[in-house]
């Protein structure tokens, strides 16, 4: 029975060593509780097959003859008890048999021995299907080399394993801190040092400028950064938008939680086995023209690309795993963009300082930047795609900061009235600004992008018509939601105008009462 | 217990001696000189076949003297009689003055009888054999004579190839207990039956044991006991060579004509019960069945015409046979 068991054991091992060589092989994955069901079945069987098959006591005479070599000396002496054969030799034989059985004692060790070997060969088996199933399960983790038998049999898929076949591309530098409020506390920390400086007369008004100058540079670059990482995150909601499967990564990404995103699609690729082949390659078509449309994030183009070729073929390990890389670049990457209201707290904070270092009269040189602040009544310049404080309005028509800049408007009331006085105007504030943002010659993303044109009003009426003029007003209002740049809108007043003196006649007299 | 085990080795001990006294005079044959004395303690007729001049004669007239048995030797010849093998009533003259017949016993009455050449007497004589060799008893006339006891036929045969010959009938053959082949000695076997037979001194065989006590010996073996599932195998060899059987074997439904009959299976328990003894056991063993059998079962099987045209022998065909048959049903 033992001896049995162990076969079993063995058996059982090597089949599932063998299982897991082809899962390593193929990919295919195989679950931990098949595994120990196979062993289990193998072994309840054997004993089953063991019980069901109990050797009589004639066989059990006949197999212990064989194994201690006594040449039917048990045999004949159990079949002379049970057919009650009487005689003097049979008595002589039986206790010849008996005699034998205990002089031949030490061939029982040799079965012993078949027993250790065959436990030896059972640990031996069990050691490597221990080994094979860590190298099957642990393989995307291991630097070894294997096969690429899914491609020959479905050349549609491509490599199994791109990280042999692509290179990774660099990564994105690392952003100096998390993101969100940390992201722009530095600037708030100099600016808070830069203002004890003053009060203290610590500072020369020199210095106070070129420390507010650098704060606003910094700014600008984090808005920049955080511009270009939400519009490929964007791209990828929007493909991730047109299907089901994905609706809740791109949900996520839209309102900014990236980190939930990224578990999401992590989520997503663990369950990709339930998915239907026909959602895998809706998804994998999405993430395809994703992938063509990045362009900055050479990582998350190329997880996007991955992804969409795991979901391609059937491998659902390699799906798995692409989606889960994915999801860490989208977590990733969405580290870098920095929230609107943070921008906006920066640069109002830059802005007061300013106000300060002109109140001061600290400022001989800080003329030069009069026109800035001047340019608008109660708005300040803001840096390329840097958001201005609620209330403001900024305009942005290009994002190239050294041949168009953002015009400031003249108020938020007017803006929502569909006048739009940025224009020229602006853009020589911006041009006028280049310098002291220090933006000269490099690109500037901006975030937003401008509507399909400037909203003027229908002559003769108070109704707003839009013009295939190149720029665009937007509120303050607008960029502070993480909605998409491009598909950001101007405002319309959606009363007709024929109803309006109704309704200000309404409010004019609610107001008054 | 304690006198069974003596009895059993005196058996021991009387066979080891009767092989080393027959051994003192014939040089080799260790097969053949255990087979006889398995068949001798079993009570069986042995036919020896062999060529001329191979000791045949003189392995019986060693075993006469060793076992201090009554011996008789029959030359067979094709105008031998049978009443020349069992006797006759003849007439004599009583004192009385009458003519009386009395029967006046043949070669055969004797404990060990040396039948030789036995295949060139007539089929008519040969068959005077059949009832000695079965009922130990010989009928002339209206009377019954009884053989003396142990009766041991030992009786050699040259091979039917040559001329003058008249094959045994297969009811004479199946009497026979073992069928024995004596081989042509070897080349040192050769040197030392010359160096023997040509010296000064011939060694003679001293006795052992005698017609009481060869006796005995038949009754102790047969109560060794045998397993049930080894005479099972025993018989299912048997019927393992006809091939109109269920049980008969892909060799015997190729090659075998008429299979092995039922004293076969008697011979080769029998057989098997002394093998094992003289193995120091008191029980049969399959392997005491494999090795017995090839002698009890080699001139009980008429091979058919293509077996035999294609080359095959009895023994190829008995080995085939043991191989297939399995020890266990």
């Amino acid at each position: 029975m033992t001896l049995r068991i162990l076969r079993a054991l063995t058996i059982g091992f090597a089949l599932v060593a063998g299982l897991y060589v082809l899962s390593w092989l193929t990919r295919w994955p195989i679950p931990v509780e098949f595994t120990f069901g196979l062993i289990a079945i193998l072994i309840v069987s054997t004993v089953l097959g063991a019980v069901s098959r109990w050797p009589s006591v004639v066989n059990t005479a006949q197999d212990a003859d064989r194994r201690l070599d006594l040449e039917e000396r048990l045999l004949t002496a159990v079949d002379s008890i049970q057919t009650r054969r009487a005689g003097r030799i049979v008595n002589l034989q039986i206790a010849n048999a008996v005699e034998a059985g205990h002089a031949h004692r030490d061939q029982w060790r040799m079965n012993r021995q078949a027993i250790r070997g065959e436990g030896g060969r059972a640990c031996a088996a069990g050691f490597l299907a221990i080994g094979m199933f860590l190298i099957a399960s642990l393989s995307d983790q291991l630097p070894l080399p294997r096969p690429d038998l899914t491609s020959m049999t479905n050349p549609a898929v491509g490599p199994l394993n791109p990280e042999s076949q692509i290179p990774d591309p660099p990564p994105l530098p690392k952003p100096d801190t998390a993101g969100g409020n940390a992201a722009v506390s530095p600037v708030l920390r100099a600016l808070d040092d830069l203002r004890r400086a003053r009060e203290a007369n610590g500072v020369s008004p020199e210095d106070a400028e070129r420390r507010v100058a650098q704060a606003e540079s910094e700014i600008q670059r984090q808005a920049s950064q955080s511009q270009a990482q939400r519009q490929e995150l964007n791209r990828l909601a929007r493909g991730l938008a047109q299907t089901s499967a994905g609706r809740q990564a791109a949900e996520s990404i839209q309102r900014g939680s990236f980190q939930q995103a990224g578990n999401q699609l992590t989520e997503l690729g663990n369950e990709a086995d339930q998915l239907s082949q026909e959602a895998k390659d809706q998804l994998s078509r999405e993430l395809r023209a994703a992938a063509g449309e990045t362009s900055q994030n050479r990582l998350l183009q190329e997880r996007e690309r991955r992804a969409a070729e795991a979901l391609a073929g059937r491998d659902y390990a390699q799906q798995r795993r692409a989606l889960r890389e994915l999801g860490e670049e989208v977590a990733r990457a969405g580290s870098f963009v920095v929230p609107q209201q943070d921008l906006a707290e920066g640069m109002s904070r830059i802005r007061e300082e300013r106000q300060d270092l002109e109140q001061s009269g600290a400022s001989g040189q800080s003329d030069e930047r009069q026109p800035l602040s001047a340019s608008g009544q109660g708005s300040a310049q803001t840096p390329s795609g840097a958001p201005t404080t609620q209330g403001q309005q900024t305009t942005q028509s290009a994002s190239q900061a050294g041949g168009t800049a953002p015009g400031s408007g003249e108020g938020s009331g007017q803006a929502a009235n569909g006048s739009a006085p940025g224009g020229d105007q602006a853009g020589e504030n911006r041009l006028d600004s280049a310098p002291r943002l220090e933006v000269v010659g490099r690109r500037v993303e901006v975030p937003v992008k401008v509507g399909r044109g400037t909203i003027s009003e229908r002559p003769g009426t108070e109704d707003p018509v839009d013009t295939e003029e190149a720029s665009a007003t937007i509120t303050s209002t607008s960029l502070n939601q993480p909605q998409d740049p491009g598909t950001a809108a101007a405002e319309r007043n959606l009363v007709p105008s024929d109803r309006r003196q109704t309704v200000r006649d309404y409010f004019g007299g609610e107001s008054s009462r | 217990m304690i006198n069974a085990h003596r009895e059993v080795e005196q058996l021991q001990q009387i066979a080891a001696a009767l092989e080393h006294q027959v051994s003192q005079v014939i040089v080799g044959q260790q097969s053949v000189v255990r087979g006889v004395t398995i068949a001798l303690l079993s009570g069986g007729h042995v036919l020896l076949e062999g060529l001329p001049g191979l000791g045949k004669t003189m392995l019986v007239r060693t075993l006469g003297r060793t076992l201090q048995l009554s011996s008789s030797r029959i030359q067979f010849t094709p105008d031998l009689m049978p009443a020349d093998v069992t006797g006759t009533d003849m007439l004599f003259d009583h004192e009385s003055g009458r003519r009386i017949a009395e029967f006046q016993p043949g070669p055969i009455f004797a404990n060990l009888v040396l039948a030789d050449e036995i295949n060139r007497g007539s089929p008519k004589t040969q068959s005077a054999l059949l009832e000695a060799m079965q009922e130990q008893t010989v009928t002339v006339g209206h009377n019954v004579h009884r053989l003396p006891l142990p009766f041991f036929v030992l009786a050699t045969q040259n091979p039917i190839e040559l001329e003058g010959t008249y094959p045994l009938p297969e009811a004479e053959l199946d009497r026979f207990f073992f069928k024995l082949n004596v081989a042509y000695p070897s080349r040192a076997e050769l040197h030392e039956i010359v160096s023997r037979t040509t010296g000064p001194g011939v060694p003679q065989p001293e006795a052992i044991a005698d017609g009481a006590q060869i006796l005995d010996l038949q009754q102790l073996v047969r109560e060794i006991p045998v397993a049930t599932e080894v005479q099972d195998y025993a018989i299912r060899v048997v019927l393992g060579t006809h091939a109109d059987l269920p049980e008969g074997t892909d060799s015997a439904k190729k090659s075998v004509r008429y299979g092995a009959s039922p004293r076969a299976a008697q011979a080769i328990m029998l057989a098997g019960r002394v093998y094992a003894v003289l193995a120091g056991r008191l029980n049969v063993s399959f392997e005491d069945v494999r090795r017995v059998a090839p002698p009890a079962l080699r001139h009980r099987i008429i091979l058919t015409y293509e077996a035999e045209a294609r080359g095959a022998t009895t023994d190829s065909v008995i080995a085939e046979i043991l191989d297939t048959v399995p020890r266990e049903p």
